[in-house]
């Protein structure tokens, strides 16, 4: 043995340091290649879309977040299959494995060489993109703008990384690559497809097809499921769009005039602070399917190598799961609306839709279906399984979901429904999804443009509608009626056909009806949304049955008005309230006109802000007593009058009451000043309005036809003088971020008594026509 | 030495090797022959530690004392398997490959490396994609070898080799097990060159090993007899002989002995009429043949083709 050879075998050996290096002189691309990708979507694409300056990457309303998550999917099933590759490969694999050094240990470091390399590729791409776009931001905005960054960030970062670990974990069980996309399709997707079926066989089994009228229901919603909620609300908060889009769509740049709201953004970083608990929740499912992983290597035959599955009984669960993803799209068609379920399940789809075409054209070109199917059995059995699926709900559970009794065979019928007098948008979130403001009444400035929009928002106020068991054969039919309308909604739905403001319009309501039978079996549907049309057409029907009218006429018989404790009436405008002295049987008939009323109107009539609102009725009762036509267990109720209550208006013009209704409210004063723009810092809770100063005054128009029924929302309208605000604004838990200027507009309106009252409200410059 | 002990090793519902016991002795070469398909390159698999048997167990001494080849990283650390394709990483060239070996065998010498780089005159910075057959696998052998490895596997490492690298190879074998004190075990079927360079032979016949001994051995076991009497007589003459490829022409008998020489020259005395009895020794080729032929792994070619009319 010669000297040099003495050497080399006293040399210091390490092969995990061996096998570090190896790895990272071979695979450092896996990282560059992450980098340049995602710093591609965050900047390159935004640049070639050719956008203003105003186009801070990660903060511009342009930028889609989903295409950011669906490469955070693909990259780590790209980069674990990259790494891991190998396996696939019967000789490669007997090259790894027959050298010396030992399975656990091989897995590990190539494992966490791939790991720490997508997390820098994605962290570094984010992070170099929001520094070089800093300079676009005022200076002021910077620690926001690092918030909404880093929870950005991290989460995207989470997001890869537990595709990384799943993509690790079918590349070593699966053969091949074919085999391994899909089953890693399917694991992505099966969290919320399980989540879905268990959700929806529950709802099967106990109520009956919950894909009935209306498809756009957010399924972790539907049923009371505290693992489906946690499932989809909790566990992948970090999926929803919510995170992404909002966060990043309200954000002020430097010189910009966009005419975006900034309460918006300083709502949503209350709501979207880091999901610290779901994200190390995530990392942990990433840690135990590595682990899963790690030992599926220790035990893999490499003889297996090359074939579908390595591990024979894993084929199995391998079909499970990519059946799930095969049929997991179809609750995504079903539900258009919903984005929790996020671009994962899209992207599974891509890769299962990608997968079945490689099949057919594999078909195609052999022209064998026997060698196909001999080959991909699984994937065959996947898209059979996929396409029996889609026709089963296209059809309704071949006509399940549509299911009418005929009206002879039904002993009774049970209806129960939610109702939610604000209008609210379920198809997304908007600014009106914290508590309904409703238009009431404008401003315009001096040529009469509307500038300026008035907001006060309806109190949340639940009824739960449970009408009597429904026996009479016409309310039978009635019943069967309203059931008829819904499902005539869903479908409507389901083509898209329905009009434009549907969304608008769509109310959640968590609608039951429950068929008797004489066959001695109970039929429970449930629909958890319902548009406005099927409301009105529900409540309508609903409440003109014998059984509720009989049962209202001996509600208005036997109710007892002793419990109730006072009756208010305000100006919402003024925010006062005053309790007239009213006899009890006063109260009862003020309690019988505003059931009457809101009886009498239309779901839109009674859902929709269009209509100004001249003051508020509230009842105040003790828990527990039915006190209007909808019974209910809250301690007050509240009731915004408008012209259509007229009976109600009768009672109170009769007594003089209105009077405490601002009717007449005038202008009696208007300040008009234009703030520069202003950065506040970081607080607490948000204020829903900007804060100016102002150094000059324009014109306002005021609506001849008034009254002004605007109620301060967030409770202020102090009647600071223009050079307190700054002070005041110091000191206000509020967060502000704006950079363009504005105006702030101070009106002092006194009514007929003289009371007065300052009303604040801002008009961006950007938004006022010229 | 290496112990193979009661394996046994299944494909699906195909069983290979059945409760194969076998000892390797240290420092010889061990040759492994066997008809295709006969279990050779899954055992020395298992011997690698690829494959894990499915019963029993395959020890190799190492300096820990005797441990299960399959799982140790110790003992994978003493051997290295040249398989009968050699795979090489996309793009490497024999510089690149030694580097990767070096970091899991202690003993990797470059200077070894690259005198047998000399000897078989391949350029080791050429990428090894560009090589022919014949030249990745003396690359494979050159990196065996360089490896210094206490076991040294190759499954049929001679394939593809010209004659001239063939007889090199044999005597770098040789060379290697005498300065190393290394064990190897070959599989081949090129029954010349076990002959030639190996201690002791193992054959596969199906799921078992039919022999595994040392190579003189064998010959001594297969005797091919001619003997000749002064009457006809046919295989009645053989009873109590085990025989096979019995010739009976006249009064000639032809046969393959595994009974000792010297018993049947006893018995055919004894039967009476001998007067010519000759002994030939087989080569380990013919002892294959015969054990092949025995496991009903023979045909008859004759009228394959169809006659010409």
């Amino acid at each position: 043995m010669t000297s040099k050879d003495s050497l080399a075998v006293k040399r210091k050996f390490h092969p995990l340091l061996h096998e570090i290096l190896w790895t990272a002189r071979r695979y450092w691309w896996v990282a560059f290649v992450g980098f340049l990708l995602f710093g591609f979507l965050t900047i390159g694409v935004l640049t070639l879309e050719g956008n203003e300056p105003d186009t801070f990457a990660l903060f511009s309303n342009a930028f889609d977040p989903t295409l950011i998550r669906v490469a955070a999917v693909l990259y780590g099933l790209f980069a674990a299959f990259c790494l891991f590759r190998f396996l696939w490969s019967r000789k490669e694999c007997g090259l790894y494995l027959s050298v010396g050094a030992a399975r656990w240990k091989q897995f590990t470091l190539r494992y966490l060489f791939g790991f720490l390399s997508v997390a820098v590729a994605v962290a570094a791409a984010l992070l170099l993109t929001y520094h070089s776009e800093m300079s676009t931001i005022v200076e002021d905005c910077y620690g926001l703008a690092a918030h909404y960054t880093m929870v950005f960030t991290v989460s995207l970062t989470t997001l890869t990384l537990l595709s990384y670990s799943v993509g690790v974990l079918v590349a070593v069980l699966c053969g091949h690559f074919l085999p391994a996309l899909l089953c890693g399709a399917g694991v992505l997707a099966a969290p919320y497809t399980v989540a879905a079926g268990i959700q929806n066989l529950i709802a099967f089994f106990l109520h009956g097809s919950p894909l009935g009228a209306s498809s756009t229901a957010p399924y972790a919603e539907e049923i009371p499921n505290l693992l489906a909620r946690s499932l989809d609300a909790g566990l992948f908060t970090v999926l929803t769009d919510d995170l992404y889009y909002v966060t990043f769509s309200n954000m002020f740049l430097a010189g910009s005039d966009n005419p975006y709201v900034a309460e918006n953004a300083l709502l949503y970083k209350e709501e979207h602070a880091l999901p610290t608990l779901t994200l190390i929740l995530l990392l942990g499912i990433a840690a135990a399917l590595a682990l899963l992983a790690g030992f599926a290597y220790c035990r893999r035959p490499a003889e297996h190598s090359g074939k579908h599955y390595v591990h024979p009984v894993l084929s199995h669960a391998a079909a499970l799961s990519m059946a799930f993803g095969a049929a997991s799209p179809v609750f995504l068609l079903k539900s258009p609306a919903e984005g929790g379920f996020g671009m994962v399940l899209l992207t599974a789809l891509f890769l299962i839709v990608l997968a079945i075409a490689a099949t057919l054209i594999r078909l195609l070109l052999i022209r064998d279906l026997k060698a196909t199917l001999r080959h991909y059995p699984v994937l065959c059995g996947a898209a059979v399984l996929c396409l029996t699926a889609m026709i089963c709900l296209g059809t309704g559970w071949f006509g399940y979901a549509d299911f009418l009794p005929e009206t002879g065979e039904v002993v009774s019928v049970t209806v129960s429904y939610n109702q939610n007098p604000t209008l609210q948008n379920v198809s997304g979130r908007s600014a009106f999804s914290r508590g309904m403001p409703k238009k009431n009444s404008s401003f315009g400035i001096s040529d009469g443009t509307i500038a300026l929009e008035f907001l006060y928002c309806y109190g949340f106020t639940y009824h739960y509608d449970s009408l009597p068991v429904l026996t009479h054969p016409e309310d039978v039919v009635a019943a069967i009626a309203i059931h008829e309308a819904i499902l005539a909604d869903g479908r409507q739905v389901f083509t898209g056909e329905m009009p434009e403001d549907y969304a608008r319009t769509v109310v959640p309501v968590d609608f039951y009806i429950s068929y008797e039978l004489k066959n001695g079996k109970t039929v429970t549907r449930y629909y958890p949304y319902l548009s406005l049309a099927a409301l009105e057409t529900v409540t309508m029907t609903a409440e003109n049955t014998y059984a509720y009218r009989e049962e209202m006429a001996v509600y208005h018989e036997n109710v007892g008005y002793t419990d109730v404790l006072a009756v208010e009436i305000g100006d919402p405008l003024f925010g006062t309230f005053h309790t007239p002295a009213l006899t009890e049987e006063e109260m009862k008939a003020l309690t019988a006109a505003l059931d009457t009323d809101t009886a009498l109107m239309t779901a839109e009539e009674r859902y929709n802000g269009d209509h100004p609102v001249l003051g508020i009725v509230r009842i105040r009762t003790r828990q527990g007593m039915k006190l209007s036509t909808h019974p209910f267990d809250r301690t007050y109720e509240t009731y915004y009058v408008t012209e259509k209550f007229r009976n109600t208006l009768a009672f109170l013009r009769e007594r003089g009451l209105d009077t405490h209704f601002t009717a007449n409210a005038t202008v009696t004063e208007l300040r008009v000043q234009r703030y520069t723009p202003r950065f506040l810092p970081v607080g607490g809770h948000a204020l829903s309005y900007v804060f100016f100063s102002c150094d000059n005054t324009v014109q306002l128009y005021v609506p001849e036809n008034g009254p002004m029924s605007v109620e301060d929302w967030m409770g202020g309208g102090e009647a600071l003088p223009a050079e307190a605000w700054d002070t005041y604004l110091q000191n206000a838990r509020s967060v502000a971020l704006m950079t363009r200027p504005g105006y702030m507009v101070q009106i002092l309106l006194t009514n007929e008594k003289g009371e007065t009252k300052l009303v604040t409200r801002y008009i961006y410059e950007a938004d006022i026509p010229h | 030495m290496i112990e193979i002990n009661h394996v046994t090793k299944a494909f699906g519902d195909k069983t290979v090797l059945d409760n194969i016991t076998v000892a390797v002795a240290d420092g010889s070469i061990y040759g492994l022959v066997g008809y295709n398909g006969a279990g050779k390159t899954t055992l020395l698999n298992l011997i690698a530690g690829l494959y894990r048997p499915d019963g029993g167990n395959i020890t190799a001494d190492t300096e820990n004392g005797k441990l299960a080849v399959y799982g140790s990283e110790r003992v994978r650390r003493d051997l290295f398997l040249i398989p009968d394709d050699p795979y090489v990483l996309p793009q490497a060239s024999l510089s690149t490959m030694a580097a990767f070996y070096r970091g899991f065998y202690p003993g990797f010498s470059m200077e070894t490396m690259e005198k047998l780089t000399e000897i078989f005159g391949l350029d080791p910075k050429k990428k090894l994609n560009g090589f022919s057959k014949g030249m990745k696998r003396q690359a494979a052998i050159i990196l065996g070898l360089s490896s210094r490895a206490r076991y040294l596997l190759l499954d049929e490492s001679f394939d593809g080799l010209d004659p001239n690298i063939r007889m090199t190879v044999c005597d770098l074998l040789m060379e290697y097990m005498a300065e190393t004190g290394a064990t190897i075990i070959m599989a081949s079927h090129n029954l010349h060159e076990i002959e030639h360079i190996c201690d002791t032979v193992g054959m596969l016949n199906g799921t078992h090993i039919v022999y595994s001994c040392e190579i003189e051995a064998i010959k001594e076991r297969y005797t091919r007899i001619r003997a000749a009497f002064d009457r006809e007589v046919d295989e009645t003459a053989l009873a109590g002989i085990t025989y096979g490829e019995l010739n009976a022409c006249g009064k000639v008998l032809s046969f393959v002995s595994e009974t000792p020489a010297d018993t049947v020259e006893v018995a055919l005395r004894v039967h009476g009429g001998l007067c010519l009895f000759e002994t030939y020794p087989l080569s380990l080729e013919e002892v294959f043949k015969y054990e092949m032929k025995k496991g009903g792994k023979s045909y008859d070619i004759e009228g394959l083709f169809g006659s010409k009319a």
